[in-house]
């Protein structure tokens, strides 16, 4: 029962992650693979002030601050260079995360990372096994998932998908060219600032290793597999990317197989699901019903008009 | 100094040779592929077992580069030539490659091990040009850049088969009118990009090594050096390579050398974003004095 409950505990965590990234990819059509460096901001902000200052809940609390901030600098950069250079970008503060967090030893213990993190407490009481992190990551996730969705709901959410589908028209229409680009970008930093901080609580420590490249297919996949503009897809991806990746331990085929096994299966999840499933396991729902009239151009600039600020 | 700048010029050249594979299958052939680190490292991996088996040294290093290009050939018509034909968007063909490139750091973790191997171990040899001393693997990869480059570029311009990438790159819809075959033409693409990218990938592996995931660094470079100096021609990205490995080469001389990835990354950003502003800034200029006039 326990197993079944960290198991859980893991899909949570990584749907939360997997959403964060479902904001930019999916509603703002910015390919970011900064995702897991804004985790690991978030993780190692609450892993450093649980350590340095024994005060777990604050860096629960400051964990997503620090990382939407991060992110908010990235997605500033990203979104200045337009188009492809959002791919460099993401990927340059990939690694310049990973080699800040491996170099700084002193602060951050370089390759070993930081263990023994004491636990969260709530009310006097350490937050050690897997029921009670679970009563803390549900409503936390609830809280994520209303949020994203109420964002996404929004006119704001419109704006961002106005921009996606069609970045020099929406402008035309009094649609910010970058703002909500960059807004976007930190809202998503900020939530996987929360999966790391909720995965330093669940592992009681944290290393380069925990926010690498592997990781970084892992959430990919998640999105691309669960519907890349459906918060419900991420928590779909996440069950099956999650339960794919304990399948070693359920059927072995030796040390080495196994070791490599849930990355070579992601890997072909993202090739398969982008052959036979572009838009994922759940299809984006459009936002407003435009009546099949007149050609595309006009539908768009319909709809387009629905987002125009009243005076 | 003089080291340094040395180091700067073979790392220019190694970036070059890659950013020259980028650039011509993101102008023929229309994508972006996050695969091409794989198949750096398959040539890498292939001169490795060739050398294993006994061949010497140039035998096993040309035919690890035809393993990578026969590999990046069969690929491309399992994997992007279906999702090109159904006109999939350049995000959901990025994924793909991206899932490629998982898929093969696993496979050759599993059959290679996670230790690093070095090809050509036994090549130690240096040599003094002009005040500047050189390893036998930075002049292979200044040498490799001088000879393949121009002759990409003549191959491109003067050969018949090479116009017809030319006109695909230029404008795909008159090509396929004048009766260009565009399979054959985006199969022999892939086979010059895995030519350039494993020929990258064997030097890169006698001065680093080879494991699985040592492409994915080389490759991002070479992807800066051509959003720098932008797809639309294959001489500038190269210089931007160049230039921009001479540059980190020479920042990177003052600080510690665990800091050489986050020097080059930031630099080019930073020069890319400087390009794309200054670029702007002179369109608007451009617009204001249309408008003026």
């Amino acid at each position: 029962m326990t197993y079944l409950l960290a198991v859980l505990l893991t899909i949570c965590i990584w749907t939360v992650v997997a959403q964060g990234l479902v904001l930019v990819f999916g509603h703002g059509g910015v390919f970011s693979v900064a995702q897991i460096a804004c985790m690991g901001v978030g993780g190692y902000t609450a892993a450093l002030i649980a350590s340095g200052y024994e005060s777990p809940g604050l860096g629960f609390l400051l964990a997503p601050v620090v990382a939407a901030a991060v992110g908010a600098v990235i997605g500033l950069a990203a979104v200045a260079g337009a188009g492809e250079s959002a791919l460099l970008v993401t990927f340059a503060a990939q690694f310049v995360f990973e080699d800040v967090v491996t170099n700084l030893r002193g602060l951050t213990g370089g390759a070993n990372g930081i263990s023994a993190i004491p636990p969260l407490t709530v009310s006097g009481v350490a937050l050690l096994d897997p029921p009670e992190l679970l009563a803390l990551t549900v409503p936390v996730l609830a809280v994520v998932a209303l949020g994203l969705w109420a964002l996404t709901s929004s006119p704001w959410g419109r704006r961002l998908r106005a921009l996606r589908d069609n970045r020099h028209a929406a402008p035309a229409y009094g649609v910010p060219r970058t703002a909500p680009l960059v807004q976007a970008f930190a809202v998503s930093a900020g939530v996987a600032g929360i999966g790391g901080a909720l995965y330093v609580a669940t592992a009681g420590f944290v290393s380069p290793h925990s926010f690498g490249l592997d990781q970084l297919v892992m959430v990919l996949t998640i999105v691309v597999l669960g519907g890349q503009t459906r918060l419900a897809g991420a928590a779909v991806g996440a069950a099956i990317v999650v339960l794919l990746q304990r399948l070693p331990a359920y059927v072995s085929f030796g040390g080495s197989v196994d070791q490599h096994l849930p990355q070579f299966l992601f890997g072909l999840l993202l090739v398969l699901a982008m052959l036979l499933l572009p838009n994922g396991l759940l299809r984006e729902r459009p936002s407003v019903r435009i009546e099949p009239r007149g050609d595309r151009t006009s539908q768009f600039t319909t709809w387009l008009s629905t987002l125009r600020r009243t005076p | 100094m003089t080291a340094v700048l040395s180091h700067g010029l073979s790392s220019g050249a190694l970036a070059a040779l890659f950013t020259v594979g980028i650039a011509l299958a993101w102008r023929v052939v229309g994508l972006i592929d996050f695969h091409l680190p794989a198949v750096f490292v398959v040539a890498g991996y292939g001169s490795v077992s060739f050398q294993d088996l006994g061949l010497p040294l140039l035998p096993s290093a040309v035919l690890g580069v035809g393993v990578a290009a026969g590999y990046a050939a069969l690929l491309f018509l399992l994997v992007h030539r279906p999702l090109l034909r159904r006109g999939a968007n350049p995000d959901v063909v990025l994924i793909a490659t991206l899932g490629l490139l998982a898929m093969a750091q696993a496979t050759l973790g599993w059959v290679y091990g996670p230790v690093r191997r070095y090809p050509f171990s036994g090549v130690q040899a240096t040599v003094e040009i002009v005040g500047f001393r050189f390893s036998a693997a930075d002049l292979a990869a200044i040498g490799l850049a001088i000879l393949l480059i121009p002759a990409l570029l003549t191959f491109l311009r003067r050969t018949s088969l090479g116009l017809s990438l030319e006109a695909l790159s230029e404008n795909r819809q008159l090509a396929l009118v004048t009766g260009v075959n565009e399979p054959a033409a985006q199969v022999l693409t892939y086979a010059l990009v895995a030519v350039f990218a494993g020929a990258a990938g064997v030097v890169s592996g006698v001065v680093a090594g080879v494991d699985p995931a040592i492409g994915v660094g080389p490759f991002l470079v070479a992807f800066g050096a051509v959003l720098v100096g932008g797809h639309q021609s294959l001489v500038r990205p190269v210089v931007a390579a160049v230039l921009l490995q001479i540059v980190v080469a020479l920042i990177s001389w003052q600080l510690p050398a665990q800091w050489d990835r986050t020097v080059l990354f930031t630099a080019i950003v930073a020069t890319f974003l400087t390009r794309r502003i200054v670029v702007r800034q002179v369109q608007r200029r451009r617009v204001t004095q249309l408008a003026a006039s």
